[in-house]
């Protein structure tokens, strides 16, 4: 044998060639120090939003006393929680939660479809106007529902009535059937925006070159489409699922009086309407629940695990949709019919209401623009809107960034700990609100006198930012699983370095759902509660805590104003966004 | 331009060794290609001169300055090596400009405007996209990409040029054509190219030298020509083509007074001369390898002095611009590339004959 | 006055508010300079006094925490306290819970933030005990002038009660048939009729339930629990749902939300045997930042000047002889009648009690 492939090539020492660079560069050359670095700040970040709070809630679990009292360790919360009781609420939970989990991933997914894939006409305003129910506090749509679908007195059933000549009534709200619909409500336009850019950046060549495999158009939405779409797919069922089982004010508003208990609500009275608050208990479960809930998380890396999902490559493509020819009316029929349902059924009450000095009494007498002028009259809620339009714009951008981060780590990276920190990521959507929220009170609290975060806007935004982490990291994840890797190494490749990058490649070209997520983080501080009520000090009410105060005091009236004006936001914020989407793609 | 020299290159993963002890000079200028099948380590070792893959073995330098040495930990990201590269997507980012794209990598290092503007225009000028300048990159036909992605690894006139199969997307016409195109090109400009192929006529037709890579392993390294007609052995012959690779046993060697050596052969059924790299002993068993093109179908007996082989004709078919000829002798059956005219029946006895420097022999 | 006429809007109801305790408190600071001038011994500590209100003043601020939520009248008063003594109120309002966790966790981790809380009887229960955050009482001028009945051994300073009654839809419900006593509510005529907060749980359904069961006793509570009563644990919305006929009767429904629903089709029914209230006032928290502030503060909240707002708006005042001069409603629902309230000590027995009958 001649073989002489391991021949030094003799010109190889022809020159010497030599290590260039200073010795700073020499020494982080390799990145992976930088790297070290990176990621120990990342896990440290991510660890105080996360993972000390729920170490104070595992605290709180673990001790006869919350933190600061004195008291012992013993078991005896996750003893309490083991009664047949609990298995019973939780075996309610978990069926309540895919009820509505499973229903409304299959209309948000043919939503998506409709708009982002075939050629049904107006799509562009239907996307912005079907998720606005998503943009309202439940409260307000839950009262709208109520008034609506009441078995005695609701519109729906008045109106049933009075085309049967019965006194039957249609529906009732008030059930088990009552509790889905308007957990659906939410969860249909959250899972919609979530998935709806996934759809629209995929490259139609993938499912034309299964048509042209001769499958059915059927087959091929099966089994290409959906297969691509299942890192967005996974992980819109798992938030959805998961948070319809946190799910607490339709359980309480529509289940309670027709006598249906789930998880949240024993939390909430075990932490509410008890004699004294068991902390105790309501952390026990909820650290149940979450470790239940952990089991998904697992499931989710198994299924993707070693697949690829890439649908955005470098080759380009023509973003063209299905042509569904006469179809078109019945998918817009479709879209129209939900539109009409739960936005205009329940917004429009919402609406007229606001105009008249009661909901439910629409008499001209009655007739009064006297909500809208205590709105603006109140000083309170412009200072609240300050302050949370400081927050929101701030903890949207804030949590999108680190979002983006830990997304793009944990996706495209093989960095050690990736894992970990997509884990921590997800930490927070799993503990109930309104026990996260004592967790960041403790946590923060807690901290030596020096920091200051207790008592300032800054408790607010971090726990903002750890409360939206769980969607910008998913957002963000489900984007980055479409875009293939030679984008990626070209930049880098041509000079730039891995932060330009990401912000003019990765952050570019993930724009859309970076967009989405930012919206959906902002709206989620604009919402938020259980935290705020417990973090915000004077001066800095945000407008969830005045939306509550008015509630509480029975203005329901003002609190539809302050609702309808966070919709007209969400309205001018998608249509922004989808505009300016749009001016990229009609360049295409 | 900047040489590019890798010294004892290595890559594993895990257990798997993907490139193993790689040495390779490519000089300032010079146009090289990875040729290999699928898995054999050429897309892995021009991803590490790229520095998108670190080596674990060995070190790599771009000019005269060390690029990676995993000896000493250092590693210079690939964003600091200076490189154009052109990917096998193209890698067109769908979110900006043909302009926009060409225009990334001055832009990144902040170049002004005015310039950015003249020299993409004139990257663009080059692969003849100037008029596209303004479209959407989503928007534009497989060659027109594949231009693009040329242009913008050209324009801020990198060290070296890698190319991953940036041909593989096309059709077979415009293969040819972009290919001619930018070898033209790159002659032009003097740009040194590191080439990563799978299609040994696009290497042939391109490369200053060809780098044969098997499992990991370089085979050989050489012009396209040295390859193709002197491969060091039977795994780079078989390689190129469809060979014909006879088995036999040196009778006698002596020196060729030129840089080769000249063997009498005996195979089973024939014998003859042919040209051997290096001195054999007698006895040794060797692969002579001859060229369906090389060789010739005569009428059965007609020898004179060349390597010959007694048969028939088995199969004949038509390829347009010639016709393969099966002629089963007692050594093995031959492929013979002829001319399309020539007409021969199935089943005819036949000579077929080669001259002595259409074979080579290689040791087994 | 004209409150018991149209005005039933909450803008003009505020309005009123504020020509109420200006008219008050011009009367109180009026009485306060001719007992001053004439230094009359009012007070036996008049001197002391006088310190406190000196420093309270150089303070200048005070934290007031408020488990009241939403009450226009907090600010209300609030600022006739700044007009009194020149301090700054600032006011940090959340539900009884979370405030209270709030103060606890606070204090634990050493920051003493707030002054007074403003918060009910059961409530103080657990401040003083379990958590141990609160300090003993002042003795300050007003405090000695309250009805008796509401000089607590709980160290808290009572400033008013929130009377629970009965609502009913006037168009569900014929004007011969309504009920009169909490006892009617057991007539089987109302089965599935009855909208009611949750007995099960803290709050108004379990204020009933506990007065009930100890004025008349278990039977009668069991006799309601067969009436198919439906739950609710929101206040507001459920008078409006009974106002917009999805009920006849919501009970207990907190009195003093009738002005609030003037113009609707419902009728509020101070029962025969009385109200269920819930006491409120204020506790002095442990480490005050601003502790002579905070004693003027709980002193004013028992004075005229807050104890008429109050009895305007229909709460049991406190201190004797506010509701002069009230129209004839307000005057009397803030006069009710006092049934009976609930007793911290014995909740844990009571809870499992109700959960037991009303499962």
């Amino acid at each position: 044998m001649t073989i002489i492939h391991n021949r030094p090539l003799d010109d190889i020492a022809e020159t010497a060639p030599t290590i260039a660079g200073n010795a700073f560069t020499r020494a982080f050359s390799g990145g992976s120090l930088w790297r070290l670095i990176g990621m120990l700040v990342l896990i440290l970040i991510l660890g105080f939003l996360t993972i000390y709070p729920l170490a104070m809630l595992l605290y709180g679990s673990l001790h006869s006393t919350p933190p600061g009292m004195a008291g012992e360790f013993n078991l005896n919360g996750y003893r309490s929680i083991m009664t047949t009781q609990n298995l019973i609420v939780l075996a309610n939970t978990v069926g309540i939660s895919l009820a509505k989990t499973i229903p409304s991933l299959t209309i948000a997914v043919f939503l998506a479809w409709i708009v982002a894939r075939t050629d049904t006409p107006f799509r562009g305003t239907l996307e912005v106007l079907i998720t606005l129910p998503f943009f309202i506090p439940p409260i307000l749509t839950a009262m709208a529902w109520g008034m609506l679908a009441n078995p005695q007195v609701g519109v729906i059933n008045m109106v049933w009535r009075w085309l049967t000549g019965g006194t039957d009534s249609l529906v009732n709200i008030y059930s088990y059937g009552g509790v889905i619909w308007h957990m659906c409500q939410y969860s249909i336009p959250f899972l919609f925006l979530f998935m709806v850019d996934a759809f629209r950046a995929m490259d139609p060549s993938l499912e034309e070159s299964s048509r042209m495999c001769g499958a059915s158009r059927w087959t091929t939405f099966r089994k290409i489409t959906l297969l691509l779409m299942l890192p967005v797919l996974t992980s819109s069922f798992m938030l959805s699922f998961i948070k319809g089982i946190e799910t607490f004010e339709s359980a309480l508003f529509f289940g309670l009086p027709a006598g249906i208990k789930v998880i949240t609500t024993d939390i909430y009275e075990s932490i509410n309407h008890r004699a004294t608050p068991d902390y105790q208990y309501a952390t026990s479960l909820s650290f149940a629940i979450m470790g239940l809930m952990f089991l998904l998380v697992i499931w989710q890396w198994w299924m993707l695990r070693g697949k690829s999902f890439q649908t955005v490559t470098g080759k380009g493509f023509r973003p063209s949709v299905m042509e569904l020819g006469p179809w078109r009316w019945v998918t817009f029929a479709f879209c129209v019919l939900f539109f009409f349902i739960t936005v205009v059924l329940p917004i429009g009450q919402l609406m007229l209401g606001s105009f008249f000095r009661f909901f439910g009494f629409y008499t001209y007498d009655m007739l009064t623009l006297e909500h809208y002028r205590n709105v603006f009259a109140n000083s309170e809620f412009w200072r609240a809107v300050r302050n949370t339009m400081v927050l929101g714009l701030l903890g949207a951008t804030a949590t999108m960034a680190l979002g983006a981060v830990v997304a793009y780590i944990s996706v495209r990276t093989r960095w050690r700990g990736r894992n970990l920190i997509d884990s921590m990521a997800w930490l927070p959507w799993m503990m109930p609100g309104m026990v996260l929220g004592v967790g960041f009170l403790w946590a923060f609290a807690m901290l030596p006198g020096p920091i200051p975060i207790y008592g300032t806007i800054w408790a607010l935004l971090l726990a903002y930012i750890a409360l939206g982490t769980p969607v910008s990291v998913r957002v963000m994840t489900g984007a980055y699983h479409q875009l293939s890797y030679d984008l990626e190494e070209c930049s880098r490749v041509h000079g730039a370095t891995w932060v330009q990058t990401m912000w003019r490649i990765m952050v570019a070209l993930a724009w859309p759902a970076f967009a989405v997520g930012w919206v959906l983080t902002f709206f989620g501080i604009m919402r938020e509660l259980s935290a705020s009520i417990l973090l915000y000090s004077v001066g800095s009410e945000t407008l969830a805590v005045v939306l509550m105060k008015l509630w509480a005091n029975g203005n329901a009236e003002q609190v539809s104003v302050i609702g309808l004006m966070m919709m007209l936001l969400v309205i001018v914020f998608r249509w922004v966004q989808l505009s300016f989407i749009k001016a990229r793609i009609s360049k295409l | 331009m900047a040489s590019v020299t890798l010294e004892n290159v290595s890559r594993m993963y895990g257990a798997i060794t993907a490139v193993d002890n790689v040495n390779l000079k490519i000089k300032s200028g010079e146009f090289v290609t990875l040729l290999g099948p699928s898995g054999c380590g050429k897309t892995t070792t021009l991803r590490m001169v790229a520095g998108l893959e670190k080596n674990t073995g060995g070190r790599i330098a771009i000019g005269d300055n060390v690029v990676s040495d995993s000896d000493k930990g250092y590693f210079v990201p690939s964003e600091r090596r200076r490189l154009g590269m052109v990917f096998q997507s193209y890698a067109i980012w769908p979110h900006m400009t043909v302009f926009d794209n060409v225009a990334y990598p001055l832009r990144i290092r902040r170049r002004p405007d005015t310039e950015v503007r003249d020299r993409v225009m004139n990257a663009l000028r080059l692969v003849e996209m100037e008029q596209y300048a303004e479209r959407p990159s989503p928007a534009l036909s497989g060659g027109q990409q594949q231009r693009v992605a040329i242009a913008r690894a050209l324009v801020f006139e990198p060290e070296v040029l890698l190319l991953d199969e940036p041909l593989s997307n096309l059709d077979a016409r415009l293969r040819t054509q972009m290919g001619d195109d930018f070898r033209a090109l790159q002659q032009r400009l003097k740009i040194t190219a590191l080439y990563v192929t799978h299609d040994q006529a696009e290497a042939m037709a391109l490369s200053d030298r060809v780098v044969v890579m098997h499992g990991g392993k370089i085979l050989q390294v050489g012009a396209p020509e040295e390859i193709y007609r002197r491969p060091e052995n039977r795994q780079v012959a078989a390689f190129f083509g469809t060979p014909n690779l006879l088995n036999a046993t040196v009778k006698d060697c002596r020196p060729n007074g030129g840089q080769y050596y000249k063997l009498s052969v005996e195979g089973q059924g024939w014998s003859g001369d042919c040209h051997a790299a290096t001195e054999m002993p007698k006895g040794a068993d060797v692969t002579v390898m001859v060229r369906p093109e090389n060789l010739h179908v005569r009428d059965a007996g007609q020898v004179n002095g060349d390597l010959s082989w007694s048969g028939e004709v088995s199969q004949a078919i038509f390829r347009g611009s010639h016709r393969s000829i099966m002629v089963k002798t007692p050594a093995q059956t031959l492929h013979v590339e002829a001319s399309s005219l020539s007409n021969v029946d199935i089943g005819r006895p036949v000579t077929v004959a080669a001259p002595v420097e259409a074979a080579w022999a290689v040791r087994n | 006055m004209t409150t018991n006429t149209s005005m039933s809007s909450f803008i003009q109801k505020t309005s009123a508010i504020q020509k109420w305790s200006r008219r008050f408190f011009m009367a109180a600071a009026g009485s306060l300079a001719i007992s001053a001038a004439a230094g009359l011994p009012a007070f036996a500590q008049d001197a002391e006094w006088q310190k406190v209100v000196e420093a309270g003043k150089k303070e200048g601020k005070l934290i007031l925490y408020t488990a009241l939520v939403g009450q226009p009248s907090t600010k209300q008063i609030a600022a006739a306290f700044t007009k009194e003594y020149g301090i700054e109120v600032e006011i940090l309002e959340a539900r009884a819970s979370e405030i209270r966790e709030r103060v606890r966790v606070e204090q634990a981790a050493g920051r003493f933030a707030a002054d007074v809380m403003f918060t009910s009887e059961g409530q103080t229960m657990l401040y003083d005990k379990e958590d141990k955050s609160v300090d003993p009482l002042p003795v300050t001028p007003n405090s000695q002038k309250i009805g008796d009945k509401f000089k607590l051994k709980v160290p808290m300073a009572s400033v008013m009660t929130i009377p629970y009654g009965i609502m009913i839809n006037t168009g569900l419900v014929k004007p011969a048939d309504e009920p009169k006593s909490w006892k009617d509510i057991a007539d089987p005529k109302w089965q599935g009729k009855i909208l009611s907060d949750d007995p099960r749980a803290i709050g108004a359904g379990y204020l009933w339930f506990f007065s009930t069961y100890d004025k008349i006793g278990e039977d009668y509570v069991k006799k309601v629990a067969t009436q198919k009563l439906v739950f609710t644990r929101d206040q507001r919305e459920s008078q409006r749902r009974t106002a917009r006929g999805e009920y006849s009767i919501y009970m207990p429904v907190i009195m003093t939300d009738f002005s609030d629903l003037k113009g609707l089709p419902v009728k509020f029914i101070i029962p025969e045997e009385g109200v269920p209230y819930v006491l409120y006032g204020n506790v002095m928290l442990k480490k005050a930042p601003h502790p002579n502030a905070a004693k003027l503060y709980l002193d004013f909240m028992q004075g005229p000047v807050v104890q008429k707002i109050y009895a305007g708006l229909g709460y049991g005042p406190v201190l004797p002889g506010m509701t002069d001069g009230l129209p004839a409603d307000v005057k009397a629902i803030s006069e009710a009648k006092l049934y009976g309230t609930t007793d911290t000590t014995r909740q844990n027995e009571m809870l499992a009690k109700s959960k037991d009958i009303f499962k």
